[in-house]
């Protein structure tokens, strides 16, 4: 067997096995329907086809298997209800094999579940009633595509960046020399750099489904687990993400969902209490604004515990909130959980942390809406593009920054004398506002300088103001933003970091998260 | 060298089938029945080998089969399926001119055979 077929094997059997996945879940909540059926019996009847032809006949034997267990379904010669688990085990099994397969490992033995997947099949007579037919062919909107490995795409990402850096470099020579010729040649590499690196994201770009395919099955089991009665719907819409945030996303959905059913959804008889329907609803759903994407969780479960929320903050000693604004505040913060005795599910309610912090690497917020007994939604908005962005570089301590340009007002001189103090804290006064000073030397740490005036960049969103006060402005640069190491997202004042036209690694201010420390000292 | 469309949805299909048949043919690949269609129209193919089950609208194996051989009634096309020769699909499809079925899984040994059986 050649390399290239077991690859283009393994990519068919996963994408399979995913559409297994969501598509019993789905005939478990309708399991009158015939469509997802045919769904799964497809993926399972190429399955078997595929492994049939790689020999790897154990894998074959059991996607067989299933073959006739669905069969049987189809047929009508025994309900789902109750059977589904031995399907859905089934499924992992055949993932265990694939990941046997990825390895080189032999198969794992299947002789056992095989087994049970015939008694399945040839199960008892079966109800008179059986389900309708298979449905006319099959509609799918099939373009021409191939499967690449994620990691030629990051590899050429890598090198799109890497040439992006050295077009800096020739940039700055450019600027330096004031050659006409070279100024054209650096204008034409400019615009084929860029035209590159547009393409090479647009090729890494994921479908947003491909995600939330993962889901289902997590909700189904989770919900079992406690026993609650759970649908999952979603929505989609079409959106394609990044596959550099993929990641972030997945791991952030992970935790709201799991929190969501944890937390959210009430068991049935306490959702009879509330005089609520005994199944609950968690939503997934996609969406795009002009230049973001967003993603919701929702439930029509309990709602945020607000009251449990402030025990715990207090518990923990961070201040209780007397604002409803700040109740999200101190729900998003590290180690305050509602849950008194942790699941094993939720862990220790860090899951919100982490969402917060992904969102954050991201460039994007996690906001919160929340009403008592009728259920809470987490609304995820991120950019839509994550790879250029357009900042001022800024000096300070000897060291260089990014602000973003999206987040900057205008530019200031200021001198020391008209800087105002109000007991620890420092404004000045341009035009008609008195805006809040941050020295960024203080912020680092750093021994203030005397040089008087010193620029300072007005950072600004919706009507809060800040001006950063630096030691030297020093270029407008376009950067390719990275997300921060895990170490570097502990700091609370960073969005990312950059590579800069010097060779040099450069950090990334994040203006959103600096603008609400200062509303918060205000305070 | 002759020149035959292979006609799959599944990417795997195609690459057990170039795998077995390249450097002896020139392959020419198709993804879709739509796509089947326009390739047979295009390059003119010595031999089609075409999977029964190809969602693409209404346009699944039976289909493009059935105008392949609208267009060119003297076209060789065998039919590619884990459907097994007695299902009924395939013995319409034995009956609307396909030359042949070769029932999946096969050895690339056994494709070869029936391949040079139209082609020499």
């Amino acid at each position: 067997m050649s390399e290239s077929q077991k690859e283009a094997f393994l990519g068919e059997a996963w994408a399979g096995l995913e559409t297994m996945n969501a598509a019993l879940v789905e005939l478990e909540g309708a399991p009158q329907r015939s469509e997802p059926l045919n769904r799964i019996f497809r993926a399972a009847h190429t399955l078997k086809g595929m492994a049939g032809m790689m020999k790897y006949d154990r894998t074959a034997s059991l996607a067989r298997a299933l073959e006739d267990a669905l069969d049987g379904l189809r047929q009508g010669a025994y309900p789902l209800a109750g059977r589904a688990d031995l399907l859905f085990r089934c499924f992992d099994a055949l993932a265990e094999s694939l990941r046997a397969v990825e390895r080189d490992d032999p198969e794992p033995d299947a002789a056992p579940l095989i087994h049970d997947l015939r008694l399945l099949a040839e199960g008892a007579p079966g109800p008179s009633v059986a389900l309708p037919a298979a449905g006319g062919p099959a509609v799918s909107a099939r373009s021409e595509t191939l499967p690449v490995k994620v990691e030629r795409l990051d590899l050429l990402m890598n090198l799109a960046e890497e040439l992006f850096v050295v077009k800096m470099r020739f940039d700055q020579l450019g600027r330096a020399s004031r050659d006409p010729e070279l100024s054209a040649s650096v204008d034409a590499l400019d615009r084929l750099v860029s035209e590159l690196q547009y393409q090479v994201t647009q090729a890494r770009m994921l479908p947003v489904k491909f995600i939330f395919n993962r889901f289902p099955r997590l909700v189904r089991d989770l919900a079992k687990q406690q026993k609650k009665d759970v649908v999952f719907k979603q929505e989609h819409g079409d959106i394609e993400l990044d596959r550099a945030a993929s990641d972030e996303i997945s791991e952030s959905l992970l935790h709201l969902l799991r929190n969501a059913v944890d937390h959210g959804i009430e068991t049935p008889e306490e959702r009879a209490r509330g005089g609520k329907p005994p199944q609950g609803t968690i939503r997934v759903a996609a969406m795009r604004t002009k230049e973001a994407a967003v993603i919701e969780v929702a439930d029509d479960g309990a709602g945020v515990d607000v009251e449990g929320i402030r025990r715990a903050a207090a518990r923990r000693g961070y201040p209780a909130p007397e604002k409803p604004d700040d109740e999200f505040l101190s729900l998003l913060a590290p180690g305050v959980s509602t849950t008194q005795e942790p699941t094993a599910i939720s862990g220790r309610g860090l899951g919100l942390d982490i969402v917060k912090r992904n969102m954050q690497a991201l460039g994007g917020s996690l906001s919160v809406a929340t009403r008592p007994g009728k259920g809470a939604t987490f609304r995820m908005e991120f950019p839509l593009t994550l790879a250029v962005v357009k900042t001022l570089l800024v000096e300070v301590g000897g060291r260089v920054y990014a602000v973003p340009m999206t987040g900057i007002e205008r530019i200031a001189s200021v001198r020391e004398a008209d800087v105002k103090r109000v007991l620890s804290a420092e404004a000045f006064v341009a035009g008609e506002q008195e805006i809040p000073l941050l020295r960024l030397r203080a912020l680092f740490d750093l021994p203030e300088t005397a040089d008087s005036p010193f620029p300072v960049v007005v950072i600004g969103r919706g009507d809060r103001r800040l001006g950063l006060a630096v030691d030297a402005l020093v270029a407008a640069q376009e950067i390719v933003l990275k997300p921060l190491s895990r170490v570097l997202r502990e700091s609370r004042h960073f969005a990312g970091s950059a590579i800069i036209g010097t060779g040099d690694p450069i950090l990334v201010l994040d203006v959103g998260a600096l603008l609400l420390e200062e509303e918060a000292a205000l305070r | 060298m002759k020149k035959i469309l292979v006609a799959d949805d599944s990417l795997f299909m195609r690459t057990a089938i170039k795998d077995a048949l390249e450097g002896r043919y020139a392959i020419v690949e198709a993804d879709s029945g739509l796509r089947s269609l326009e390739q047979f129209e295009r390059a003119r193919p010595d031999l089609t080998l075409l999977d029964v089950v190809m969602p693409e609208g209404d346009e699944t194996g039976l289909h493009v089969l059935r105008r392949i051989m609208a267009e060119d009634p003297a076209a060789k096309v065998v039919m590619i399926t884990a459907l097994g020769p007695r299902d009924a699909v395939v013995a319409e499809c034995l009956k609307a001119g396909a030359k042949g079925c070769v029932v999946k899984p096969f050895e690339k040994a056994q494709l070869r055979e029936v391949v040079a059986a139209f082609l020499g």
